[in-house]
């Protein structure tokens, strides 16, 4: 040990610890001390409590994945409870599984009859829409009107009126889809009204 | 490669035998924070248990003494604060071994102890794992800096402060007795 400078008055101190550690170490010799050590080790087991330190870390981590993916699932299947038929749109089938839709009839309408027929509800985005169809019409048209005639770039195909309205009438299809899921859940419908128009 | 594992586990099992050497100071360390020799014992035998569970984080042999010391040290800090609130028994209490002094040299020594005890018992923490690694644990500075992760001259400081506080306790305690 160091040599060092300790405050006068203190071996009497020292003299009083150095006292209690001799006779302490001399009850602890007598003991046995390595062989209540290794009882108690043995009774540990060897390596196997610190596997169980883990298990017990992990559960809680595991049982609560477990729930929220049991619980994404029932969510998922209460939703949708029937497959799509194959090759059809996920929508489609559920509206066509849906009692009172009339179908996609698009092609006997004329866009007059679909401003008419329309749903008051939806008025906002499809009055959104035909402005768009009527911007996108106007800027094609000047387009085409300063494009050279022999440029030779190929030029843009032009949407028939039919084609537009197949357009329209699927976004209407989509928004009638939230529509009447509406009653179950109105966040769902604020939300793809939303996200309608965020696209449009 | 199993091999290989087989012969950690083994280097492992090595690097603990010799940490069972070190059981005297171990418990001379839990003897400065327990009030009494049967608590330190029991606190060495708790010590010893965690390091064994703990035993496949040693990093280096050699570094493998200053770390059960550490463990020891903190097993000792967590028992006082877990059982802050029951009173120790004392020395008598305890059950002393007999020694060939006379009752009343006895009892004077056991006083004296105890009011040692009691001083140790009242130093701020800081303060008193440095007074318990010397003066108990006998550990060198550098053995001290190491367990406590401090400087040498902090080390110093501590144990001066703690050594002056401890005697002044003391001698309160031996006034307020004899007034």
């Amino acid at each position: 040990m160091e040599k060092e400078h300790k405050p006068d008055g203190f071996g009497e101190i020292e003299e009083t610890i150095r006292g209690e550690k001799d006779r302490a170490l001399e009850t602890f010799r007598k003991g046995n001390f390595s062989a209540r050590l290794e009882a108690k080790i043995r009774q540990i087991g060897e390596g196997g409590a610190p596997r169980i330190v883990w298990f017990r870390k992990l559960a809680p981590s595991l049982l609560g994945a477990f729930f929220l993916l049991a619980a994404g699932v029932l969510v998922i299947n209460r939703i949708f409870d029937k497959p799509p038929a194959k090759g059809g749109n996920i929508f489609e089938v559920y509206l066509r599984q849906v009692s009172g839709f009339q179908g996609f009839a698009y092609d006997k309408m004329t866009p007059g009859m679909i401003l008419e027929n329309r749903d008051t509800s939806l008025a906002p985005l499809s009055d959104k829409m035909i402005q768009l169809f009527e911007q996108a019409r106007k800027e094609q048209r000047s387009a085409s009107d300063l494009r050279p005639s022999d440029s030779g770039t190929k030029p843009t195909p032009r949407l028939t009126l039919k084609e537009r309205m197949e357009i329209l009438f699927r976004e209407q299809a989509i928004h009638r889809f939230f529509n009447l899921y509406h009653e179950k859940n109105k966040e769902v419908w604020k939300w793809s009204v939303n996200f309608s128009l965020y696209l449009v | 490669m199993g091999v290989m594992v087989a012969e950690q586990g083994a280097d492992r099992k090595d690097i603990f035998g010799d940490l069972l050497t070190h059981r005297e100071q171990v418990f001379r360390i839990c003897l400065g924070f327990a009030k009494n020799p049967q608590d330190a014992e029991e606190l060495a035998q708790e010590a010893y248990l965690k390091a064994y569970k703990h035993r496949d984080s040693i990093k280096a042999p050699f570094s493998a003494k200053g770390w059960l010391l550490r463990i020891a040290r903190n097993t000792c800090l967590d028992h006082q604060k877990k059982f802050l609130h029951i009173r120790p028994l004392s020395l008598e209490e305890a059950g002393e071994p007999a020694d060939d002094c006379d009752i009343e040299t006895r009892r004077a020594r056991n006083e004296k102890l105890e009011m040692v005890k009691d001083a140790v018992e009242q130093l701020p923490r800081k303060l008193k794992e440095a007074f318990v690694l010397r003066e108990y644990g006998e550990l060198t500075y550098e053995e001290m800096s190491a367990a406590l992760g401090t400087s040498l001259g902090t080390i110093m400081s501590r144990l001066n402060r703690a050594r002056r506080a401890v005697m002044n306790l003391v001698k309160e305690a031996s006034d307020g007795k004899r007034a």
